[in-house]
C-alpha cells in the first residue's frame, strides 16, 4: 500500500474512513514509521486547530453543546498526551426558547462572574442546609442504587421564569407513583459500559463545546481523602474505546495497557466501598427523587453517580434512544441531554439546582424518573411532575 | 412557529450561535443571525434540518461580508467584546491578545476552509458538512487537513511577530 495522504489521515483521525479500510490503514501504519510520524503531525495540527477554536468561545459564555458526536468526544480514550486534551467546554442554558409557536426575542446573557457564585452558593447551601438538618435516613440510606447525582451547575436562573418548551415531543403516558421517596446512590452503573460506544477513531472527534460530563460534586464541598477523589476520578474515567488505528504499536500497547489498568479501577471502584457512600451521601443532600413512574428503576442502568459516564448527546439522539419518544417537564427548557447506557437523561436548570427527568425504554413503556434538586419547594416539584410529558 | 421548528429551535440554536459567534466575532451578531436562520426555518421548514440550518447561517454571514464590502466598510471580526469579569486586566489582555490572533489566523484561511473547519469543529461528520457546503464528501478530509494546517501556521507566525515585536 502507498502512504496515506495527509486527507485520508485527517478522515482518519475525525473516524470517518470506514472499518474495512481502517482495519487496511492500521495494518499499513503499524508497518510504516513514516506514515505514523504524519499521523502524529496530522494529530498535533487537528489538535491545536480545534484549540484554537475553542479560544474563541473565552470572551463569552459558550453555549449548551447538544452536537451528538459531542458523546464520542467526552467518552474519548486517554490520549498520549493526556494533557494536550481539549478541556471540555462548559454549557449554558441561557438564552431564548421557543414558546407558544414564537421565536421570543434573545434575553440577556447573564454575568459569566454570577455562574460560578451561584453555582457556589448553591453547593453550599444545600450542604449546608444538609448537613445542619441532618437528615441521616435520607443521606445515608444503605439500600442500593436508584439516584442519579446532579452536577451541581445550578444557577439563579427561575424556572417559572422559563418560557415554555419548544415542542410537545412524542411521549407516552406515565403518571408520577412515588413522590419525595429519596434513594442512595450506588456505583454499579459505574462498571457498565456506555452504550454509545465511539466508533474506532471516531473517538477523537472534536466537538466544539461538548457539556462537560456532569461535574462530580467535590469542588466546593468538603474535600474527600486525597486517595478518595483519585479514585473517584478514575471511576469516573470513560470506558475505553477500541484502540486508535494510528497509534504506532508500541505507544498503542502502552495505551492498551493503561486502559486496561483503567477498567480493573473501574471494577474496583464499585460500591460498596464506604467512599461510595460518602459520596452519595452528599450527592443526596443536592437531589431527591420525587416521582417516578417505574419502581424500581434497573439498577445497572440507573444510579449512576454524577460521572463522565453520562455522554452528553443531542435531543434528536435522544428521542431515537428512547424508541421515538421522550418525556419533558412542560414548562421548563431541557439544558441539556445525556445518556448512560440506554438511560436519558434531560437536565434543567431550576433557582435550586439541576432538575433530572431520566427515561428509559422498559418494553413498550416509557418510564421515567424526576429528580429534583432537594431544596426545591414541594409545590415546584408538584408542578414539574405533573407537566411531565 | 411549528412544533417542528420549535424542536430544532432547542436543537440547534446555541450550536448555531456558537458557530456563528466564532466566525464572526460578534456575539450580539450571531445571535441576531441565528433568529435569522429559524424565520426561514419556518417559512421552509428544511428536510435534513442541521446542514440546512448552517448552510443558511453560513450564507447569511456571506451576504452580509458582500454587503458589507459593497458599502465600503469592513466587517469587523473581532468587536472587543468585554471578556467576564473573573480575571485580572492583566488575564483579560493576554486573552484578548490571543483570541485577537486566532481571529487573524483564522481570517487568513479561504472561505470555504474556514466554514469546513467551523463546521467539523461542531461535531458535523463529513457527510454533514459536505451536505452543508456543496463539497464532496471525499474532499472533506483534505480541506480539513488544509485549513488546520493553515490555521495552526497562521497563528504561530502571530506569535512569532508578537514576540519579535515585544
Amino acid at each position: 500500500m502507498s502512504h496515506l495522504d495527509e486527507g485520508t489521515i485527517h478522515a482518519l483521525l475525525d473516524g470517518e474512513v470506514p472499518a474495512t479500510q481502517a482495519a487496511a490503514f492500521e495494518r499499513h501504519l503499524s508497518g510504516c514509521a513514516e506514515c505514523r510520524a504524519r499521523v502524529a503531525e496530522a494529530r498535533s495540527f487537528r489538535d491545536e486547530a480545534f484549540g484554537l477554536i475553542q479560544s474563541l468561545d473565552q470572551a463569552v459564555e459558550p453555549p449548551l453543546m447538544v452536537a451528538e458526536s459531542a458523546a464520542s468526544y467526552a467518552a474519548a480514550p486517554a490520549r498520549l498526551d493526556p494533557t494536550n486534551r481539549p478541556t471540555p467546554p462548559e454549557t449554558s442554558a441561557d438564552g431564548p426558547k421557543p414558546a407558544g409557536g414564537v421565536v421570543r426575542p434573545l434575553r440577556p446573557q447573564m454575568p459569566a462572574w454570577v455562574r460560578p457564585v451561584a453555582w457556589a452558593a448553591t453547593i453550599v447551601l444545600a450542604v449546608g442546609l444538609g448537613y445542619s438538618l441532618q437528615l441521616p435516613s435520607r443521606d445515608l440510606d444503605p439500600a442500593p442504587t436508584e439516584l442519579a447525582a446532579g452536577d451541581a451547575t445550578g444557577s439563579a436562573r427561575s424556572a417559572t421564569a422559563e418560557p415554555p418548551p419548544a415542542a410537545a415531543l412524542a411521549d407516552e403516558a406515565g403518571k408520577p407513583e412515588t413522590r419525595r421517596a429519596s434513594k442512595t446512590e450506588s456505583a454499579d452503573a459505574e462498571s457498565q459500559p456506555p452504550a454509545a460506544a465511539p466508533r474506532p477513531l471516531a473517538s477523537e472527534r472534536r466537538v466544539a463545546a461538548a457539556p462537560s460530563a456532569i461535574a462530580p460534586v467535590d469542588t466546593g464541598l468538603p474535600a474527600p481523602p486525597p486517595d478518595a477523589s483519585n479514585e473517584r476520578r478514575q471511576a469516573a474515567a470513560p470506558a475505553a474505546p477500541k484502540k486508535l488505528a494510528d497509534e504506532a504499536p508500541t505507544a498503542g500497547s502502552e495505551l492498551r495497557a493503561s486502559r486496561e489498568r483503567e477498567g480493573r479501577v473501574d471494577q474496583k471502584a464499585a460500591p460498596q466501598d464506604s467512599l461510595s457512600r460518602r459520596l452519595g451521601a452528599v450527592q443526596l443532600r443536592l437531589e431527591e427523587v420525587v416521582s417516578s413512574n417505574a419502581t424500581p428503576a434497573p439498577a445497572a442502568r440507573l444510579g449512576a453517580t454524577a460521572s463522565a459516564r453520562e455522554l452528553p448527546i443531542a435531543a434528536d439522539s435522544a428521542i431515537r434512544l428512547l424508541g421515538g419518544s421522550i418525556k419533558l417537564v412542560d414548562g421548563l427548557t431541557p439544558e441539556r441531554y445525556g445518556a448512560v447506557d440506554s438511560l436519558v437523561r434531560v437536565w434543567y436548570r431550576t433557582p435550586w439546582g439541576p432538575l433530572l427527568l431520566e427515561q428509559w425504554r422498559d418494553d413498550d413503556r416509557l418510564r421515567h424518573r424526576l429528580v429534583a434538586p432537594v431544596r426545591a419547594p414541594a409545590d415546584s416539584t408538584g408542578a414539574w411532575t405533573e407537566r411531565i410529558r | 412557529m411549528t412544533d417542528f421548528v420549535a424542536t430544532l429551535y432547542v436543537q440547534y440554536r446555541d450550536s448555531l450561535i456558537r458557530m456563528l459567534h466564532r466566525r464572526t466575532g460578534d456575539r450580539e451578531r450571531a445571535e441576531e443571525l441565528t433568529q435569522e436562520v429559524f424565520a426561514r426555518a419556518v417559512a421552509a421548514p428544511p428536510n435534513n434540518p442541521r446542514p440546512w440550518l448552517f448552510a443558511v447561517a453560513l450564507n447569511l454571514v456571506r451576504e452580509e461580508g458582500r454587503r458589507a464590502s459593497r458599502q465600503g466598510r469592513r466587517l469587523e471580526l473581532y468587536r472587543g467584546e468585554q471578556p467576564a469579569a473573573t480575571s485580572s486586566p492583566d488575564e483579560d489582555l493576554i486573552r484578548d491578545e490571543r483570541i485577537g490572533q486566532v481571529r487573524q489566523a483564522l481570517a487568513v484561511l479561504s472561505e470555504r476552509d474556514r466554514e469546513v473547519l467551523l463546521l467539523q469543529a461542531e461535531g458535523f461528520s463529513y457527510d454533514e458538512i459536505a451536505e452543508t457546503t456543496g463539497l464532496a464528501k471525499g474532499a472533506i478530509g483534505t480541506t480539513l487537513a488544509r485549513a488546520r494546517r493553515r490555521l495552526v501556521e497562521a497563528y504561530r507566525a502571530g506569535e512569532g511577530t508578537r514576540h519579535v515585536a515585544s
